[in-house]
């Protein structure tokens, strides 16, 4: 009798700490589910949120004209500044133009070709040379003939600089 | 870009630099003056400045100089003796030698030290050229008939919306 009421009793006491537990982990999980905010996606409104910060950030130092201010303009027709003494007008770009840079960029490529054997020289300074393939046909890893080619990563920033120049 | 190398007109090696980190999308450019070389990165906010020479005169990283968390890495510029220097992110930061002299909202800076005024683009429809000491904004132009395209060292490119050429400008300062 006392075995069969503790069974009963305990069987109760199992359902109730089991209905709990149910209950606590639905809470558990509506209030995991409600707060949860997925790593991969971002907030619904949180871009919207950024931009709007950093737009208003970019708007307290919007450049606003005072009375001193003096406004320039620019004839539609001539190209000609009026208003601002030290802007001046220089031309229209022409196909011309684009034929001289690109002349000019021609000009620089060769002076490029000339660098190039010393740049290998100082980059491969102190550095072990590493050979790949057949010995007939070598490329030397490191060294800028391998690792970038015309108008790639590095040559095209020494471009660049020398276009600059 | 891990290396930055100068040489003089006759090829000579001046000087080599191994930069802190390596830079995957760098950009190098002089100044207007042409005495700086203005290395930066585009994704990481690095920057160098250095002398036209190769001495390094200025490093860091701009989110650590300004605080400013934003990604919007563009071009930095440094006046003829490196008295103003500025770092450009979403919003630029000017500098006269330590101390932040200002904050500017706006792109393609060109700054001039003789006569204390900076030319940058804001929106592309508007040239602004400001005092850099009072920050007053002393010349302004904005017109829907126009797009301001760049500020390149001195030269300002405009087109003309009308006849979509573009028209090339100089800065005599």
């Amino acid at each position: 009798m006392f075995r069969k009421n503790s069974i009963v009793e305990s069987k109760n006491q199992s359902e109730i700490s089991s209905n709990i537990s149910t209950s606590e982990s639905k809470n558990d999980r509506d209030s995991f589910k409600k707060n949860y905010v997925d790593p991969r996606k971002p907030h619904p409104d949180s871009i919207a949120k950024w931009n709007a910060q950093v737009m208003a950030e970019k708007q307290k130092y919007v450049a606003v004209p005072d009375d001193d201010t003096k406004f320039f303009t620019i004839d539609p027709e001539s190209g000609e500044v009026e208003g601002c003494p030290f802007i001046k007008f220089v031309g229209i770009y022409s196909e011309m133009d684009y034929e001289k840079e690109e002349m000019r960029r021609d000009s620089l490529r060769k002076i490029l070709k000339e660098l190039k054997p010393k740049m290998r020289t100082y980059i491969m300074e102190g550095k072990d040379e590493m050979w790949y393939g057949d010995p007939k046909n070598v490329e030397i890893a490191g060294s800028p003939e391998a690792a970038y080619d015309e108008g790639s990563h590095l040559i095209s920033n020494l471009q660049l600089m020398v276009n600059a120049l | 870009m891990d290396e930055i190398f100068f040489f003089d007109d006759k090829m000579n090696l001046l000087a080599r630099h191994k930069l802190d980190r390596t830079l995957y999308m760098p950009f190098v450019r002089l100044n207007a003056e042409e005495t700086y070389v203005i290395v930066s990165n585009g994704v990481s906010g690095d920057f160098y400045f250095f002398t036209i020479d190769g001495k390094l005169e200025r490093k860091g990283i701009v989110k650590d100089v300004t605080g400013d968390g934003g990604t919007s890495y563009s071009k930095n510029s440094i006046s003829s003796t490196g008295k103003y220097w500025l770092l450009s992110n979403n919003i630029a930061y000017l500098f006269e030698k330590d101390n932040l002299l200002s904050k500017l909202y706006g792109y393609n800076f060109y700054i001039n030290e003789k006569s204390n005024l900076i030319i940058y683009l804001q929106n592309l429809d508007k040239i602004i050229v400001k005092n850099i000491n009072s920050d007053e904004v002393k010349y302004y132009f904005n017109s829907k008939n126009f797009n301001v395209l760049n500020i390149e060292k001195r030269i300002i490119e405009i087109q003309n919306l009308k006849n979509n050429k573009i028209y090339k400008y100089e800065i005599n300062l």
